[in-house]
């Protein structure tokens, strides 16, 4: 329990900072189709000229192969000075390009990072399967052995970002007489591979940005597997890890940012009473101070989480711990800032943002990358010691 | 800020000769003995509590102290709330602060004890009495009292009138205090915000034993031919249990990092852990009585101990809405 912002890193932070006043796009970043994506791509480009993409990947990759520590600062000053998500480039920023660096071979890693760092492509995740959501271990989609190729029958779905994107980090069964978690292997596809269809898929907030993906004998070859033949289930769980590290940490900020967002909206707009401010309203105020103080304790946490990840390689399901407090936190306030608003809360484009349509997106949190229910199930059973229950 | 939260060797080393030491000396049974009322067991092991260098251990050397700060503070609080050790070794390590050259000697050495004073309605300093409860102050010398802006030390000459607690291990009375004559008055936040991280640590600690305990008692306990916490009910109630320790823990030891580094007293770090410890302690107490069930319930069990210990000290000169106030006092940069 100590202060380790030195002040090499505190020279960091200020160099970040000044960048990002100067570089943060000005445009509103678009919410959907090809030019959310060309934003995104254009957003990366603009960090890899900096110098500030890859900041903790290895030099010889492209990175900057600074410690941990620096990438935190720069996800800090990131959000602090209101930069876009990195969207389309999440995936292969923050899921494809730290496996590859662990569990990629040398050809991989030689093709794939630099590309990422300079914004020229995108990825998407193809893990879920539509009768594998929270059960990823029960996933049937295919991949047959056919010379140097494998050859994949089946689909995938919730494919985030998956229009578009150039690769997939494509979750897939090669052995089907093995155990659930067994036989199954980590693979790079190619998304512009003949016998791939893209359908988009709507979402509850009226916004496209996901897919289902299908594979009709699509031919990938074995030099695209990461991790070896049947071991994608270990390769996999280390990139649900990094997701649960310091990948959450913009997310968090972004919520905390949100917050106050609402206690200035609180200040402007009229009590419910109709007598005086928002702010001015005891339960308002208390839900207000109650959400702070939740929101501060979720940045505790995933400090807490990241000071255990700096002495152990591979992230353990504590992060979990910080994905349920993130999940449920997120859709509290949102919810919170809809009723706050009064009528205004009704329109999903206003004066004060497009609270509607956020609220209903960050359902998302609590149902993706392993539902609340899961995240529990995983913190009692790995975290706590607590028996098994039936096949989880 | 970046920091880590996990204890360096000297933390753990501090942690871990505490923890052994109250664990023999305080093991929760003792509870159940009214001899160990009103910090009995306390006050015959106070000076094996100095000897640890507890009540100098925030102090600097040339106080007399041995030269820690508040996170090592909190790191012992911790401990103390896991065995529900006497809010007055806690009122103590915090009234060193305060005391004169002497009388911190004296505190350092065991000689002296204080206890908690627990205003009902936000002490003004300018008045001259101040209706309080005092806790476990049977035998103690000073009374801890506290606003944000003024910490202050008072002689104790008459406890006043018992009353019974709802945790009934801690001994309560009601006394005005006469406020004209402190025996030191130290004002700033930054002593009131010191008593408010040693409080959230010790619920924190609450928070953590209880979670420990359900786990431990589900992992056993057989119905319908299986451990209880083989079910998904039992199972999230802990994962939640486990979800409130992290949140309180961190944001507590957070806190105590902030404290050491800001000038500038700002409660808002402070008050977010007392608000998340006191609800993590209170919610985290509640459920371990639900998940041991009807033994739970009983006065046999060591579950009801810790869940009216952390609706006492939870509120000590706080509240909800008392931390609710603060943080939103304070904007956080």
């Amino acid at each position: 329990m100590r202060l380790i912002e030195t002040e090499e890193l505190s020279n960091f932070r200020a160099e970040v900072r000044a960048w990002l006043e100067q570089n943060v796009p000005r445009d509103t970043r678009p919410r959907e189709g090809p030019e959310m994506r060309a934003f995104d791509m254009a957003w990366q480009q603009t960090q890899y000229k900096g110098g500030w993409a890859g900041i903790s990947w290895p030099v010889e990759y492209g990175g900057r192969g600074l410690p941990l520590t620096h990438q935190l600062v720069w996800h800090e000053e990131y959000s602090r000075a209101g930069a876009p998500s990195s969207g389309n480039m999440f995936i292969a920023l923050s899921h494809a390009g730290p496996t590859l660096i662990v569990q990629g071979t040398p050809a991989q890693r030689e093709f794939h990072l630099v590309r990422i760092l300079r914004g020229e492509v995108t990825w998407c995740q193809g893990f879920s399967e539509p009768g594998a959501g929270s059960d990823l271990g029960s996933l049937k989609t295919r991949a047959v052995l056919d010379g140097d190729h494998l050859v994949i029958n089946g689909s995938k779905i919730w494919t985030t970002y998956g229009p578009g994107a150039d690769f997939q980090e494509l979750l897939v069964r090669t052995d089907p007489d093995a155990q659930k978690h067994r036989g199954l292997t980590w693979l790079i596809a190619d998304m512009k591979a003949p016998g791939i269809e893209i359908r988009p898929i709507r979402a509850m907030s009226g916004i496209t940005h996901f897919a289902q993906v299908f594979y009709d004998n699509v031919r990938i070859p074995l030099t695209n597997i990461v991790g070896g033949l049947n071991n994608g289930w270990k390769v996999a769980m280390t990139t649900l890890g990094f997701e649960r590290g310091t990948a959450s940490i913009a997310h968090q900020i972004e919520l905390s940012r949100t917050v106050e967002t609402l206690l200035q909206i609180a200040r402007e707009i009229d009590a419910p009473s109709g007598r005086g401010r928002a702010i001015d309203d005891d339960a308002i105020a208390a839900e207000l101070a109650t959400v702070r103080a939740e929101v501060a304790a979720l940045r505790s946490m995933t400090a807490l989480t990241i000071s255990r990840n700096m002495r152990e390689a591979v992230p353990g399901p504590e992060g979990n711990l910080v994905a349920l407090q993130f999940g449920e936190l997120i859709r509290r306030v949102h919810l919170f800032a809809i009723r706050l608003l009064g009528p205004r809360g009704l329109e999903r484009h206003n004066e004060y943002g497009e609270w509607p349509i956020e609220y209903l997106e960050c359902f998302k949190w609590a149902i993706g990358g392993g539902t609340t229910e899961i995240r529990r199930n995983v913190v009692a059973e790995r975290l706590l010691g607590l028996p098994k229950g039936p096949q989880a | 800020m970046i920091v880590d939260l996990l204890p360096t060797d000297e933390q753990t080393a501090i942690r871990d000769s505490v923890a052994a030491m109250v664990a023999r000396v305080f093991p929760v049974a003792r509870l159940h003995e009214a001899t160990s009322f009103g910090a009995g067991a306390e006050i015959a092991a106070w000076q094996e509590l100095a000897g640890l260098g507890l009540f100098g251990l925030g102090l600097s050397e040339e106080e007399g102290g041995v030269g820690y700060g508040i996170a090592e503070e909190v790191t012992v609080a911790r401990e103390l709330g896991r065995f529900l050790v006497s809010p007055s070794v806690l009122a103590t390590m915090l009234a060193v602060h305060a005391a004169s050259a002497d009388l911190r000697a004296a505190f350092c050495a065991g000689e002296k004890r204080a206890a908690f004073a627990n205003p009902f309605r936000p002490v003004d300093f300018a008045t001259d009495s101040a209706d309080v409860q005092l806790l476990d102050a049977r035998g103690a010398d000073v009374a801890v009292l506290w606003n944000d802006y003024q910490l202050a030390l008072y002689v104790i000459s008459d406890c006043g009138k018992a009353v019974e607690a709802i945790d009934e291990t801690i001994s309560l009375n009601r006394v005005s205090l006469n406020l004209g004559s402190p025996l030191r008055a130290v004002p700033g936040a930054a002593l009131p915000r010191r008593a408010g991280l040693l409080l959230a640590a010790y619920l924190t600690g609450i928070a953590e034993a209880t979670l420990a305990m359900a786990v431990d008692y589900a992992k056993i306990r057989i119905q319908f031919g299986q451990p209880i916490g083989a079910f998904q009910a039992i199972k999230h109630y802990c994962a939640e249990m486990a979800r409130r320790s992290e949140a309180a823990l961190s944001q507590t030891f957070y806190a105590a990092i902030e404290a050491t580094v800001r000038e500038d007293e700002d409660f808002f770090e402070m008050a977010c852990a007392r608000l998340l410890a006191g609800d993590a302690a209170v919610e985290n107490a509640r459920f371990n009585v639900q998940i041991h069930g009807g033994m739970g319930f009983t006065y046999e069990a060591d579950a009801h101990l810790f869940l009216k210990r952390a609706l006492l000290v939870s509120a000590i000169n706080s509240g909800v809405r008392q931390e609710q106030m603060r943080i939103m006092a304070e904007k956080p940069e």
